[in-house]
């Protein structure tokens, strides 16, 4: 007697159930496609919506910039606060512009409509003007930032202005916006082919919790946006993704809260 | 291609969507579906392809219900409409 028999149920008994257990699996499978056909559709229709609204507004915004800039800073004869005034909306505009081309940014890298213009420049040179132009930042904040390179040729072939804008000035704007107190050592080390900058800093660190989604899209750590509350959240999705099309690698490193941090750009020069 | 594996290959694309490469293998153990390896090709052989149609829609409901014989009649419905009702296969025609 075999078991199909000592259990009371034919061939034919069993392969009804499974049959109808295929059913029920199939139907669940089929509801779980069409939700996510659905959700394909939801999600880029709200790409494109955050494209376009991100566009318009970046449009209303580089109006009012210019607009205040002609007053502040192209020898307007206003009176001083009114000059004042300006120079503090045109500081606020600038960065509303920064936020927006940055979810702009990272929406058409995503959709993958980013083009690169690629050609030889100096590495070295980009990163030591930046921190030149973060020093006043920094100094403000009574935090030191230093700057040294290993000797070496530091040429790169890529997009320097997507890779200056996108990742050099990310990287040391984060840096100095998490560290309230201590030093930021940048500094740049060639080995073979590859080029290596390292941000070294003394602030406030990073939470495992945090470090997963660092470079993530719109990616904000629970503890991070406590500290920089205007923070997209995309910067260092747009600096990895700039990277990666460049064949290079980001990453961060940080003994956890209070203990800094140190991220690292690793782009190989051929 | 003929607008038979046309209709054939679309409902193997739609059922692959709810069962995966599940679908791909089913479709080749049905008599007069020839599918390559790369799953990206379908051709009906043997015989009558509205048939042959029939035959592929049956073994999708064979083992997965009523449920998958809607799914494929979904599928195909965009590419019968330029056929005669004589020539839409019987598994397909509206109920």
């Amino acid at each position: 007697m075999d078991d199909s028999a000592a259990a009371g149920k034919t061939h034919e008994d069993y392969e009804a159930e499974l049959r109808a257990a295929n059913e029920i699996v199939y139907k669940h499978s089929l509801e779980l496609a069409r939700l996510k056909q659905a959700l394909e559709v939801a999600n880029a229709q709200q790409e494109n919506l955050l494209h376009f609204i991100s566009h318009e507004i970046k449009g209303y915004l580089t109006k009012g910039e210019a607009a205040f800039a002609a007053i502040a800073e192209d020898g307007m004869e206003v009176p001083a606060p009114v000059k004042e005034l300006a120079g503090s909306a045109l500081q606020e505009m600038r960065k509303g512009v920064a936020t927006v081309m940055d979810i702009l940014d990272a929406a058409n890298l995503k959709k993958g409509t980013v083009s690169f213009d690629k050609h030889p420049f100096d590495f070295r040179a980009a990163v030591e003007n930046i921190v030149r132009e973060f020093q006043q930042n920094a100094t403000e904040k009574h935090v030191s930032l230093t700057f040294t390179a290993d000797t070496g040729d530091y040429t790169l072939v890529g997009d320097e202005d997507k890779i200056r804008r996108h990742v050099i000035r990310n990287v040391i704007d984060n840096s100095i916006r998490y560290t309230p107190e201590g030093s930021i050592a940048v500094t740049l080390s060639r080995e073979g082919n590859v080029v290596r900058m390292f941000v070294q800093d003394t602030g406030v660190g990073i939470t495992p919790e945090d470090m997963q989604h660092l470079f993530t899209e719109g990616g904000h750590g629970k503890d991070s946006i406590k500290v920089n509350v205007h923070s997209t959240g995309y910067g260092l999705y747009i600096a990895k993704q700039i990277v990666e099309a460049h064949g290079g690698k980001i990453w961060a490193e940080s003994k956890g809260p209070g203990k800094g941090s140190r991220f690292i750009v690793e782009i190989g020069s051929s | 291609m003929t607008i038979f594996a046309q209709i054939a290959s679309k409902i193997i694309k739609e059922q692959e969507l709810v069962i995966g490469p599940l679908a791909w293998s089913e479709a080749g153990k049905v008599s007069g579906v020839h599918v390559d390896q790369a799953h990206t090709e379908v051709t009906l052989e043997n015989g009558d392809p509205k048939e042959v149609v029939d035959r592929l829609v049956a073994q999708y409901e064979r083992l997965f219900g009523r449920a998958s014989h809607e799914v494929c009649k979904e599928a195909a419905a965009p590419l019968l409409v330029g056929l005669a009702p004589t020539e839409i296969p019987s598994s397909l025609r509206a109920a």
